[in-house]
């Protein structure tokens, strides 16, 4: 069971490139096998659902920034969520913000888990690290 | 218009001075409004009641009596008499409210001479009344002296000014009420667009400040672990500051926002087993409190307290952050937390043998930014004590400390039993 995902990829919703370097690092320094999709704002996110439609192998996880151009984070994921075949994929969140409307509102819209991104960057490879091992290793999606 | 300024006229009291002066001078007495409606009477003649008001005719004489006649009062007159469409004598008096003239307020029904029983023989055949009777009511109306009339008409007239008054401070009350409503509503309106504002800078403030600081830890210290071998001393001690300061610009930010969200949130009153929360809250700095010799003391009644759970946690955290912060470093270092039930309050102390401070700084520390020590010697953001100050206001409570200088500090946070809405 362990294996099997290795190759699956993990969706990273990230619009700052700081943002997305430093977590493509802290994944880097984990080596992960999975590869990483990047999507750099909300309509960019929406468009590999119709890749999903045509086949595509799903990602294991999706890791989805709140405040984001064009299409924001929970948009995003009220869509996802409401997809008949996709709403299964998990979709953590991973954000700078830590208020309670936003928190909730993930929840509520059917976010699989809420993660606050540290500022500490040691804290930020270690919550990588987290991530990593919980959605690509422990947790066994549909 | 003139039906609400009406009905703003107090009727009860008017009627019963009316009835008052009716029955100590025997003048009649009357409200009428401009289309001749009766508002108010007091001691009407029977010839008046039983005939006059009675017959269609000599009725509809009446209201054009009380109505075209009455209403010509003169340029300068502040009353008007006239000799009534049925042959008696009225006086009215315009009754003027806010610069509108609304009603009039009359006496009447009497004669300034004997009646001209000829007239009054000739009205009761016209109108077909009783001759008998009629000519017995006639004799009941009173025949007045002008003098006397005039000395009832400067009450009657003080009246009316008494009755604009009344009513005019009446209706001014009613619109100051008006315009109150009006105004809070507005002030709401604007207190809600400002919280809005406000709530929004604060997502701004968590998001967009803390992304750049992340940037610059970040990057600083991939250069400490890819290139530190290639930088001198110097250079690495310099990283090592950036550091530093983007974790207490981290903590600054992470406290505000805290403050923020406890004068905003919503302050529900849980039902705290306050030895459980005491012991989980201390469990949290076991280590801290080792590494540094300190001796812990509580003593905490088994009771349940009615508080907002995250508010009283903030508190007593700030306190015990304060007290290890402070006190770290002296000899037998020591922590006491004492819970004490009271009849109206509880009361918690967190009491320590740290630093102190000087009372004359008292009300200071517990303002936002407010810092008694630099910040290199004691780190802190000088946003702890105010958290505390607005989670103890957020639950009506109260905070206030009590210290020595280089003996220690004791901090006292109190809880109304009751609650207020």
């Amino acid at each position: 069971m362990t294996t099997t995902f290795q190759n699956t990829p993990i969706l990273l919703v990230e619009d700052n490139p700081m943002d997305l370097d430093l977590t493509l690092r802290a994944f880097s320094t984990q080596k992960l096998t999975n590869p990483i999709q990047i999507a750099r704002d909300g309509e960019e996110a929406l468009a590999f659902i119709p890749r999903w439609e045509q086949g595509e192998i799903r990602p294991v996880v999706i890791l989805l920034d709140l405040n984001l151009p064009k299409v924001n984070g929970l948009e995003v994921l009220q869509i996802i969520k409401s997809h008949p075949d996709f709403k299964t994929i998990p979709v953590v969140i991973l954000t700078t913000s830590a208020e309670s409307a936003d928190v909730e509102t993930a929840y509520q819209l059917g976010a699989n888990s809420y993660i606050v991104k540290p500022v500490d960057f040691e804290k930020f490879i270690e919550v990588a690290k987290n991530i990593e091992l919980y959605w690509t290793i422990l947790n066994n999606p549909v | 218009m003139n039906t609400t300024i009406l009905d703003l006229i107090d009727f009860e009291k008017v009627d019963s001075l009316l009835e008052g002066f009716n029955k100590t001078t025997g003048f009649v007495t009357a409200i009428l409004d401009l289309d001749g409606t009766i508002l108010s009477k007091s001691g009407w003649r029977s010839i008046c009641t039983e005939f006059h008001r009675i017959n269609p005719e000599t009725s509809k004489r009446c209201t054009i009596s009380d109505t075209v006649l009455a209403g010509k009062l003169a340029e300068g007159e502040n009353y008007h008499f006239y000799k009534c469409l049925n042959g008696l004598v009225d006086v009215a008096v315009p009754i003027v409210i806010k610069g509108e003239h609304i009603a009039n307020l009359f006496s009447g029904q009497f004669l300034l001479e004997n009646p001209d029983s000829t007239f009054f023989k000739d009205q009761a055949k016209k109108f077909g009344c009783n001759e008998e009777i009629y000519l017995k009511a006639l004799k009941k109306v009173p025949v007045v002296s002008m003098e006397k009339v005039k000395t009832a008409m400067t009450f009657l007239l003080d009246m009316t000014y008494l009755i604009s008054e009344m009513t005019f401070q009446k209706l001014e009350q009613l619109e100051l009420n008006e315009s109150l409503e009006q105004r809070v509503f507005e002030r709401t309106a604007q207190l809600q667009a400002v919280n809005k504002e406000l709530e929004t800078f604060t997502y701004s403030v968590s998001h967009d400040l803390k992304a750049p600081l992340r940037g610059i830890d970040g990057y600083s210290k991939l250069l400490l672990d890819l290139y530190g071998t290639s930088l001198n001393d110097e250079a690495q001690t310099f990283l090592k500051t950036i550091r530093t300061s983007t974790t207490q610009m981290n903590q600054l930010i992470e406290d505000l926002l805290e403050y923020s969200q406890l004068e905003r949130s919503q302050m529900r009153n849980d039902k705290i087993r306050i030895s459980d929360l005491i012991t989980s809250l201390v469990s949290s700095y076991t280590d801290e409190l080792k590494e540094n010799d300190f001796l812990l003391k509580t003593e905490i009644p088994d009771i349940e307290l009615v508080a907002n759970e995250k508010g009283l946690t903030i508190a007593l955290r700030n306190l015990m952050d304060n007290a290890i912060k402070f006190t770290k470093g002296k000899i037998n270092p020591y922590i006491e937390i004492e819970v004490v039930d009271q009849e109206f309050s509880w009361l918690i102390r967190v009491k320590d043998n740290g630093k102190g401070f000087d009372m004359k700084y008292h009300q200071r520390i517990f303002e936002i930014f407010q810092r008694l020590h630099r910040a290199e010697d004691i780190p802190g953001t000088g946003v702890g004590l105010a958290m505390v100050t607005k989670a103890m206001q957020r639950m009506h409570g109260k905070v206030w400390a009590e210290s020595i200088l280089d003996i220690g500090s004791t901090f006292y946070l109190e809880i109304p039993k009751i609650k207020i809405l």
